[in-house]
């Protein structure tokens, strides 16, 4: 730490010689992170004071903070001093045909079913006018406006409704969290802010993918997800294609807030580049996400397939504070070659009668390393509680790993807390069953897992789930054989 | 003989250590010697565990260090105690250690010597013994445990049982462990060595008792080795005073299509910290893991156990379960490592804990580590309360609640001590358990 303050110091000097402050105009900021950096993105944002109050709050109390290491991962250090923390979108480069695109990314796309517009718009080849996908954005967004629901990007919400954003930010994942979310708290860049009002059902699947301005919200990004009185929501993160991406370092936080009744259903399927064959490159994906159920009777359930990444490090989780509210959570994760995944859930059990469930299914293949790590804790105060955690590992090779490293804390006796594991491989009878049947053996370890991973593939909205069962048989390509 | 304030424990043990050396005579260059003195630099390296090692996460040595300890010296034992001691009735090798130190007067052993070999081990160090040394600190590596080192670097007495090759040991031996605790605080540091040669077979039941007013430490240590083919049943009972603590470290080494059973019995105590490692060193060894604990008033009781299976073709069963009464604490760390060669593992793990009362808290962490693919391993763990609708049909036919309860918490903690072999061993832990349920 004492070296990067030197750093620090240094770039911090140096950067006063060029009179930096004023060079507000330019478009990225410049290598490093200091005070300077924070102030130019929140004025860059043309953000209110107590946003840049609250960012370097976040970033002086980073500063005194150590990264982690008792993840089960492991990954060369980063440099802070050496990334970007700003850059405003990039133009794509733009294509004029499908033709022109790396054949090896068409494989790929055809392989998931997606259609030839979607494809065109993903790789960003020029798209005709029948299929606008701005002009589609606008007609829901018109449909959203009818609802009362209130769905932007986190730097229009900051401008246009700072009341709500001052309120609910950081009140799930404070900035002193640990030390991502404080990164993040410092120099989240954008990402997406939904509020749904009293009494409203979301007309819609929210995504990101139908917010106008989407592109390159860039590796630090912020969702604040509110769902109030009796409301409903089901919000979509990320998107089955391959994603590549410049960033090497995700650290993206994530906030649910549901009041009474109210339920908000988080989707993820996470794709990104995964590294080469000999776990050369690859995304580090290391994220926060934390739902609070504050009122009666509300629900937060995550889902979430994760197939990318060189390193996926992230425990969505839920505070279940009002009486009766319901945690669930959901998880395919698939690493193969030298991917690792440190992944799981935590329920924290605080009101009366609250109810969680976590279902985790790893499969790890390659030299892959695939941990489950989760906690459920029921408070001294929590009457009837109850959880049932499911967490199975699959292994394919004999070169990966598969480890669970379940908490259990239990405070109070009217509670039921139930947990099992299991570690098994592919039987050899199961895929001699496929073979005979004419099904090659690469296909019969398709099929296999997916009927593995089923019971959270079902959570899926419908057409997600088909592309995430594709998806899968593509992660576990040459795994076989 | 000193006493120590608060928090210096420390500047107590390094003063008692000088004292300890400079007593030791003809010994000080003999290689038992040597490992003492390592194993305490590694002790003052490593430092008392906190709450801050995952391994300690949810158990606070802190409040039974902060009390004052004499380090315990031979003491004695009224016969009143001894003959109201459980097992009493049952025909066995019988050996006796107060305070950590072996009493001859006590211990009678029946079985002949050419079957089985119990010696104390401060007598084998005056007769430097090759046995000792050769065995010594070979199991129960001191480097990443702080008190094991502490045990190892004041080793004076303690149990070595050696049964020789194809020796069938026909009675169980019985091993008392008893802490007076009368006119001061005693700080134990026991260590045992069990030694089985090739298809050899013993069962071993350790009872540990304590008797008098005072606060007790006991930081015990046992090294087994469990050649090719023998047979090992080893249960051990933890039934002190409610204000005795003990933190005990069991490192059981197993050879080639080897057995080894093992019952950990704790039913009170202000602190019981119990590490079982069971390490497979080789092929087709079986391994069973059973514990029962019963958590009462001011109590906690943590066992943490780790099966590391390194070779092919093992087979490993684990059952612990808990009972927790009023303010009392359970700790369950359960951890299971299946290395890359070690494929046709077959490990499982279960755990299973009862509250009884709203202040009671169990903490549980089953823990798997996986390195090939080719294993069948499960582990669940659950924690709950007395089962509603079995209370009601015991209720419907006129047995009161109270009794009713009592009923079930018995059967419940009955499944754990099923695999005892020895009848008589079974009905007297059965009978001690069951009254314990009923005070909880």
């Amino acid at each position: 730490m004492a070296d990067n303050l030197g750093i620090l110091d240094e770039v911090t000097n140096s950067e006063y010689k060029y009179g930096f402050v004023t060079n507000i105009e330019m478009d990225t900021a410049p290598k490093g992170l200091n005070e300077d950096i924070v102030r130019f993105i929140s004025a860059k944002k043309k953000e209110p004071e107590f946003m840049l109050e609250w960012r370097l709050k976040a970033f002086r109390y980073w500063l005194k903070m150590e990264e982690p290491n008792w993840q089960n991962v492991s990954y060369p250090k980063i440099n802070y001093q050496d990334i970007i923390f700003y850059a405003a979108p990039k133009e794509r480069k733009k294509y004029n045909s499908l033709d022109e695109i790396d054949p090896e990314l068409r494989k790929t796309f055809e392989k998931l079913g997606i259609s030839l517009d979607e494809q065109k718009r993903l790789s960003g080849v020029a798209v005709d006018a029948v299929f606008d996908s701005v002009s589609i954005a606008t007609t829901f967004k018109e449909k959203l406006h009818e609802a009362g629901v209130i769905f932007c990007s986190m730097s229009e919400a900051i401008e246009t409704h700072p009341e709500l954003v001052k309120k609910y930010l950081g009140s799930v994942v404070p900035y002193t969290d640990n030390y991502f979310a404080a990164l993040n708290a410092a120099v989240f860049s954008d990402g997406s802010f939904v509020y749904i009002p009293k009494g409203v059902r979301c007309p819609m699947e929210l995504s990101t993918y139908f917010r106008i301005n989407a592109e390159n919200t860039g590796q630090f990004e912020r969702t604040l997800i509110v769902a109030d009185d009796s409301s409903y929501v089901s919000y979509l993160e990320g998107c089955t294609a391959p994603m590549r991406d410049e960033n090497q370092l995700h650290a993206a936080v994530v906030e649910l807030i549901t009041m009474d009744h109210a339920e908000i259903k988080y989707s993820t399927v996470q794709n990104w580049y995964p590294g080469d064959k000999n776990g050369k490159g690859g995304i580090y994906n290391f994220v926060t996400k934390r739902g609070a159920c504050l009122g009666n009777h509300s629900k937060i359930s995550w889902t979430q397939v994760e197939t990318g990444s060189a390193v996926t490090w992230k425990y969505p989780s839920c505070i279940l504070k009002g009486d009766y509210s319901i945690g669930e959570f959901y998880s395919v994760a698939v690493t193969n070659n030298y991917q690792q995944a440190d992944t799981g859930s935590k329920m924290i059990h605080l009101g009366k009668n609250t109810r969680s469930k976590i279902v985790s299914k790893g499969v790890s293949a390659g030299f892959s390393h695939n941990s489950y790590r989760g906690l459920v804790k029921v408070n001294k105060k929590a009457v009837n509680a109850r959880n049932f955690t499911q967490c199975d590992s699959l292994l394919l090779g004999d070169k990966c790993g598969a480890h669970t490293f379940p908490y259990i804390e239990v405070a109070n006796q009217s509670a039921q807390v139930e947990h099992e594991a299991t570690t098994s491989k592919i039987g050899e009878d199961q895929i001699f069953y496929c073979n005979q049947r004419g099904i090659a053996t690469e296909d019969a370890v398709g099929l296999i897992v997916n009927g593995y991973c089923r019971e959270v593939l079902n959570q899926l909205p419908m057409e997600f789930a088909v592309e995430a069962q594709k998806l899968l048989a593509v992660s576990l390509e040459g795994s076989v054989g | 003989m000193s006493t120590v304030a608060a928090n210096d424990m420390n500047d107590f043990l390094a003063a008692e250590m000088k004292h300890f050396q400079s007593q030791l005579n003809g010994e000080v260059s003999a290689p038992i010697n040597c490992i003492r003195k390592e194993a305490f630099d590694r002790f003052n390296e490593l430092g008392f565990p906190t709450m801050r090692h995952e391994e300690w996460k949810y158990t606070n040595l802190g409040q039974i260090l902060n009390q004052q300890y004499e380090l315990a010296r031979a003491s004695f034992l009224p016969e009143d105690f001894f003959n109201q001691r459980p097992f009493a009735d049952i025909p066995a090798n019988i050996v006796v250690f107060v305070n950590g130190f072996y009493s001859t007067e006590y211990s009678t052993i029946i079985d002949d010597v050419s079957s089985i070999g119990i010696h104390s081990i401060a007598k084998l160090r005056m007769e430097k013994s090759e046995l000792l040394t050769a065995h010594f600190s070979q199991y129960a590596p001191y480097t990443n445990d702080a008190l094991t080192a502490l045990n190892t670097a004041f080793l004076l007495d303690g149990l070595l049982i050696h049964v020789p090759k194809n020796a069938q040991v026909k009675h169980p031996v019985i091993v008392y462990h008893i802490t007076e605790a009368e006119t001061a605080a005693p700080f134990i540091q026991p260590r045992t060595i069990l030694l089985l040669e090739e298809h050899a077979s013993v069962q071993v039941l350790e009872v540990a008792l304590s008797f008098g007013q005072y606060q007790s430490f006991t930081n015990c240590v046992t090294e087994v080795h469990v050649g090719a083919n023998a047979k090992l049943n080893y249960y051990k009972l933890q039934h002190e005073a409610a204000h005795a603590s003990r933190v005990d470290f069991t490192r059981i080494v197993q050879e080639r299509d080897s057995t080894v059973n093992t019952l950990t019995v704790t039913t009170q105590g202000a602190l019981v910290r119990n590490t079982l490692q069971f390490y497979l060193n080789d092929q087709n060894t079986t391994t069973y893991l059973n514990g029962l604990y019963l958590t009462g008033k001011d109590s906690l009781i943590d066992n943490h156990t780790l099966v590391d299976h390194a070779m092919p073709h093992c087979y490993s069963n684990e059952l612990y379960k808990g009972v927790v009464g009023s303010n009392g604490q359970a700790v369950f760390n359960g951890k299971v490592m299946v290395r890359k060669d070690a494929q046709k593992t077959n490990a499982y793990q279960r755990n299973g804990n009862v509250l009884l009362s709203d202040e009671a808290i169990v903490n549980t962490k089953p823990q798997l580590e996986i390195f090939a693919d080719d294993v069948k391993c499960s582990h669940g763990a659950t924690t709950g309360q007395i089962d509603e609708e079995a209370l009601f049909y015991l209720r419907s036919r006129g047995i009161g609640v109270d009794v009713a309860k009592t009923l079930l918490m018995q059967a419940f903690a009955a499944e754990v001590l099923e695999m005892i072999d020895d009848e008589a061993v079974k009905a007297g832990l059965i009978h001690l358990i069951e009254n314990r349920i009923a005070t909880l």
